[in-house]
């Protein structure tokens, strides 16, 4: 069984976001994978292991500099990737479906896994996006996913429960925290990860046309910074609060 | 025609989610600036009721009944919907950033070719063209996008949009659908503690965190949470431990709300726990550790041990209610 996995290589949750000029400062700030891609990346190699056979193969758009997270997934396990090498970081997420679908299309695999948002621009688009594109099923926000006779049964997570989605494969999971529990890549891992094969293409090589900008960040700024407001000790404090939220902040 | 809204809605089993009519609300006010009108649409099996009470919002409500569209699944409302966008034109469509909301809009950007601003927390019309605006990397920034298709779809994040008031001048029509075979087949939807209030649509949120030192004592902030008629939330390190599910997750990997009031009850507040939370109106802070960075978001900040302070505080808020 061949899985493809989306992968997005983003600030890391910890980072510090600055604004500058209307622009986010993303250079010399930590990039991790985003931790949705990586409970796609594991399930991903959960089905292949236990299958016994087939390979999972990393999908990214993104700069050069994405190659480092591409290298934390192999390491993991993932046995090699694909990375379409754009000059910037592109956005748009209908442009990275549009990349990732001509990428895939190429592979052929058998399901495709991804995160149900980046932890960046937290859209939820790109997945559902690729889908499309290749006129195949899609199940976002799942926290359980079983595949037998060609079909893919999922538990997805929505307001107030959940819903049991079945689809015939291939198609699109997107995976929500909860999934499963990623592993950490072993040092042989890590050592292995350098020989595994990473194909790069551009996207003038993918044989597409770009949709054009349908989504474009105009600027960036700081959100409004909240101010530290009144303190008290004790836990008698308790209806002094309850008194303020009542007549000053008005909220109960 | 070409400049209208489309509002589409949300319910469950016919009732509307709180999200929807604060979606009438956004676009009653961005329909002057576009020189256009309103219009909603309702699908599911049997929604004539659910049709009935938006039309109470002064709209025209185009609903479509068809036993396939009893549950919710992205394929069998895009068959519905694509044509009636299609047909009439829409300028913009806008529906909540909720689980359904977020999956719909995906699939009708895919199909209709437009492009989709997730989650808003404002909007705006310049030079004929929809500007969201959006938190984005878990709200340390805030983005202005131009959404430059047509139909600009957009999703708005719960309880933070002003609700439509009810008005005469509604009306209701029947549209008829024809839906093919479906990709997906909805085997089962699971309604957990019905009745309870969604947490991203709260009007008050009470989490709790390690600070509660114990899962047993997570029972405390849902106790405080029914005092005052809050949804429970909790952070990522007892969802981690497992002390509650991860659907009460409130955090960069859970969940963000922005309730009117927001009480974290042993909480540390990691900077993940913040963008999850920090867009609330009020915040209150309970924790013994007078440098935790919580108290730096927190409007009021009780210095003290939780398990102490909340039996005060659901005392206080019984009070209240008495009185």
């Amino acid at each position: 069984m061949k899985v493809a996995v989306l992968i997005k290589y983003c600030p890391d949750s910890e980072a510090v976001i600055e604004v500058a000029d209307g622009k986010l400062v993303t250079s010399g700030i930590k990039f991790s994978v985003s931790p949705y891609d990586e409970y796609a990346s594991e399930e991903a190699l959960r089905i292949v292991e236990a299958k016994g056979s087939g390979e999972v193969v990393l999908f990214n758009v993104g700069p050069e500099r994405n190659i480092k997270g591409i290298k934390d997934e192999l390491a993991r396990g993932a046995h090699r990737a694909v990375h379409v090498v754009t000059d910037g970081e592109e956005t748009d997420p209908a442009r990275v479906a549009a990349m990732l679908a001509a990428a895939i299309r190429q592979e052929n695999p058998d399901i495709i896994l991804c995160g149900w948002k980046g932890i960046d621009y937290d859209c939820g688009l790109t997945g559902t996006m690729v889908a499309e594109l290749l006129g195949i099923p899609h199940v976002a926000i799942v926290t359980k996913l079983e595949l037998a006779d060609g079909k893919a049964v999922c538990r997805r997570q929505v307001d107030g429960g959940e819903e049991i989605i079945e689809v015939k494969l291939p198609a699109v999971i997107a995976a929500q925290k909860g999934l499963n529990e990623p592993r950490y890549p072993s040092l042989k891992g890590i050592m292995a990860a350098k020989k595994k094969p990473v194909k790069t293409i551009k996207p003038a090589e993918l044989g597409i046309e770009l949709p054009p900008k349908g989504a474009e960040y105009l600027s960036f700024e700081r959100p409004p910074s909240k101010q530290a407001g009144k303190k008290f000790e004790g836990p008698e404090a308790a209806s002094e609060v309850v008194r303020l939220l009542r007549e000053e902040a008005r909220v109960i | 025609m070409a400049n209208d809204i489309l509002v589409i809605a949300e319910h469950r089993g016919g009732r509307l989610k709180k999200t929807t009519v604060e979606s009438i609300g956004i676009a009653r006010k961005l329909a002057g600036d576009l020189g256009g009108a309103v219009h909603v649409a309702v699908l599911g099996s049997g929604v004539q009721a659910a049709a009935d009470e938006l039309a109470g919002y002064g709209v025209p409500v185009s609903f479509f009944s068809d036993p396939k569209l009893e549950n919710y699944s992205y394929d069998a409302y895009a068959q519905a919907l694509v044509p009636l966008i299609k047909g009439r034109d829409y300028a913009l469509i806008i529906m909540g950033a909720t689980p359904t909301g977020r999956d719909l809009s995906a699939t009708l950007a895919a199909r209709l070719k437009a492009a989709v601003a997730t989650d808003c927390t404002g909007l705006r019309i310049k030079g004929g063209k929809v500007i969201a605006r959006r938190p984005v990397i878990a709200g340390k920034a805030i983005a202005d996008m131009a959404v430059n298709t047509k139909p600009a779809i957009v999703t708005i994040r719960p309880n933070t949009f002003a609700p439509a008031d009810k008005t005469a001048g509604g009306s209701v029509e029947n549209v008829p659908c024809t839906i093919g075979d479906l990709q997906v087949v909805v085997k089962e939807v699971v309604q957990k503690a019905a009745g309870r209030v969604e947490l991203t649509e709260a009007d008050i949120v009470v989490s709790g965190g390690r600070g509660l030192k114990e899962p047993a004592n997570y029972k405390l902030i849902e106790q405080l949470a029914e005092a005052i008629g809050a949804a429970a939330g909790a952070s990522r390190a007892i969802v981690d431990a497992g002390w509650v599910e991860h659907s009460c997750q409130v955090g960069q990997t859970g969940k963000t709300v922005s309730p009117k009031l927001y009480i974290a009850v042993g909480i540390s507040g990691a900077i993940q726990h913040l963008a999850g939370m920090s867009s609330s109106r009020i915040i209150v802070a309970i924790n013994n550790n007078p440098d935790a960075p919580i108290f730096k978001v927190a409007d009021y900040g009780i210095v003290a041990d939780a398990m102490k302070t909340i039996p005060l505080m659901i005392e206080e808020f019984k009070k209240l209610a008495g009185s």
